[in-house]
């Protein structure tokens, strides 16, 4: 529903989206994992004609939206949740939207209502809402044109622990129905929760696309062996790369072949499976690692805040 | 909770477009005009502009009654006018940047992509409130007309129709060149104040560098659009030196183009263009 092709955009000298290519299908909720300034909201505000692209093609359900008349009504776009006018009302701004899109004003009841806004809340000025709250306006926004596909940024930045989990309810629900939902995120573990499909994009290019499954496969396997050093060794001279994890490590390999290889030098594993979702932080981390802004650490070993100390 | 999100219509790699009516102009026209009045800011503009009016009017009315003078319609549109003259420009110009600071403009132009006719709608409704308010202004003027005569006044009802239509022209010039200074700047201090700018020091700069240099005096007519609207603004005056038929029609069509439509063209392209972030 969503493709993007060779996709570039560049301010000056600096590439903010690098030939980024992909495709968000119907009836799955796609997540768009990157740290800051990776390129996600450039990319999806070229999405949303907001932004000019300098080469490539970036489509929604065939079109480019500047194509697609009364836009609303085929897509709903959510890119910054904090953009609405901070003295208009929540309900103010729900009518706007169903104005331009020809919809009736019972449209935005139904709307308040889907998002859990009260109507206390809607009639709130918007200087006073919480993110949260914004969020789930935002959300009910571009909802409002019962849109075939969803275009969300960081949507659920500000929400609570029982936020993210109703979103991720109404985005399954909404990709079952056979909508597509490409949806942003910095963190892991919100896109984890709600995403079946990942991008994983940093510095401006895709560096791992696949549903999770797919995506751990490629993270390897953990193992914890009774003598995980000997062990250790043992794969390495398989020719097998091995990362310490923990109590255990990581290894490039199947779990079938690190039984046999443990058979065959009688070692006592207490762990063995696929590498789950400590191994798919690493993975981010990893495939982020030239692209992050801070190297991992930033405290130096001995001080209360070194990554080391909290274990 | 109880509700559910809405059911997209099953797609596979793309979806038909060709039953979806685009927006139609006037709908985007009623939803900027219902943007210029759903804000206190709108609307605290538009009841100190009717309140500023209303002040003056009822001074005006009082003054001249008591000393029994004379006063007639046409001069309670002059107190009126020299208030809508400065804030009717205001309300175009946040009209157009209010979209900017705040950045709706994201979900206007996602909802109208096509920037062209968001831009056209709001110049519509800035004009369409603006005549409200102009309407509102003679109005305000009539009754103080009447309060005046009754203070004592000798009072005059003739608003002729060519009075009245100078007088709209006028404000909605006015009004068309704030807007345009909006688009171009898309910022609401820098485009108030080369607004004010434009209506009170321009014409002094201009008038003082025409008295300095004999060449510029000759070209001065043809971009001082104050000059150029002089005829248009003042019917105390014989009627064979004002009005329409005193007006300089291609020295005032140089001007305009040079204060409105030089402003606007440059201001919509850059609209078109301008990344929205």
């Amino acid at each position: 529903m969503i493709t993007v092709q060779g996709l570039t955009k560049t301010y000056g000298a600096f590439t903010a989206v690098d030939d980024v290519s992909f495709v968000a299908r119907a009836g799955h909720v796609t997540g768009f994992l990157g740290p800051n300034g990776a390129g996600k909201t450039t990319t999806m505000r070229i999405l949303a004609g907001l932004t000019r692209q300098d080469a490539g093609v970036a489509t929604v359900g065939g079109h480019r939206l500047q194509d697609i008349p009364n836009p609303g009504r085929h897509v709903g776009i959510l890119l910054d949740a904090s953009a609405q006018h901070a003295g208009r009302t929540g309900r103010e701004v729900l009518t706007l939207a169903a104005k331009t899109m020809g919809l009736p004003d019972s449209r935005v009841d139904e709307m308040l209502e889907l998002v859990s806004l009260t109507d206390t809340e809607a009639k709130r000025r918007i200087r006073n809402y919480s993110l949260g709250m914004r969020q789930r306006l935002g959300i009910a926004h571009a909802l409002m044109g019962d849109p075939q596909v969803l275009i969300l940024d960081e949507p659920a930045n500000g929400l609570d622990p029982a936020g993210i989990r109703w979103m991720r309810g109404l985005l399954r629900g909404y990709a079952e129905r056979g909508g597509a939902v490409l949806l942003s995120s910095h963190l892991l573990h919100e896109v984890e929760q709600i995403a079946d499909e990942m991008l994983v994009i940093g510095r401006g290019k895709i560096v791992a696309a696949g549903t999770k499954a797919e995506l751990l496969a490629s993270a390897g396997t953990f193992v914890r062996a009774l003598d995980t050093g000997s062990f250790a060794s043992a794969l390495q001279a398989k020719g097998l790369a091995v990362t310490p994890s923990g109590e255990g490590l990581v290894v490039d390999a199947e779990p079938q072949a690190i039984g046999e290889l443990a058979l065959a030098v009688q070692a006592v594993l207490l762990e063995l499976r696929a590498a789950d979702a400590s191994g798919l932080e690493d993975l981010f981390l990893q495939l982020t690692a030239d692209t992050q802004r801070e190297a991992a650490a930033a405290f130096p070993p001995g001080s209360p805040y070194h990554q080391g100390a909290q274990a | 909770m109880s509700a559910t999100a809405p059911a997209p219509h099953l797609g596979q790699g793309s979806f038909d477009i060709s039953g979806t009516a685009p927006i139609p102009l006037t709908r985007l026209v009623g939803v900027e005009i219902r943007k210029l009045v759903d804000t206190r800011a709108g609307r605290w503009l538009l009841m100190i502009q009717a309140g500023l009016i209303l002040l003056g009017s009822v001074i005006f009315a009082i003054v001249v009654g008591r000393n029994e003078g004379s006063i007639g319609l046409f001069d309670f549109t002059t107190v009126a006018g020299a208030v809508t003259q400065l804030l009717l420009p205001v309300m175009a110009i946040l009209a157009v940047t209010t979209e900017w600071s705040q950045r709706t403009n994201m979900a206007t132009f996602t909802l109208e992509p096509r920037r062209g006719r968001v831009v056209a709608a709001k110049a519509a409704a800035a004009v369409i409130v603006g005549l409200a308010a102009l309407v509102v202004a003679v109005a305000i003027g009539a009754v103080m007309n009447g309060l005046a005569g009754v203070l004592g006044a000798d009072i005059d009802w003739d608003l002729r129709g060519e009075m009245l239509a100078a007088f709209a022209l006028l404000q909605v010039m006015s009004l068309l060149i704030g807007f345009a200074f909006g688009t171009l700047l898309l910022n609401t201090p820098a485009a108030i104040v080369v607004y004010i700018a434009f209506y009170t020091i321009i014409p002094g700069i201009l008038g003082a560098a025409g008295a300095l240099m004999s060449w510029f005096e000759d070209i001065r007519p043809w971009i001082d659009y104050n000059t150029a609207i002089l005829p248009l603004s003042d019917f105390g005056q014989p009627d064979n030196e004002m009005g329409f038929g005193a007006v300089e029609w291609p020295e005032f069509t140089t001007s305009v183009a040079l204060w409105f439509v030089l402003p606007l063209v440059l201001g919509v392209l850059r609209m078109l263009r301008a990344e929205v972030k």
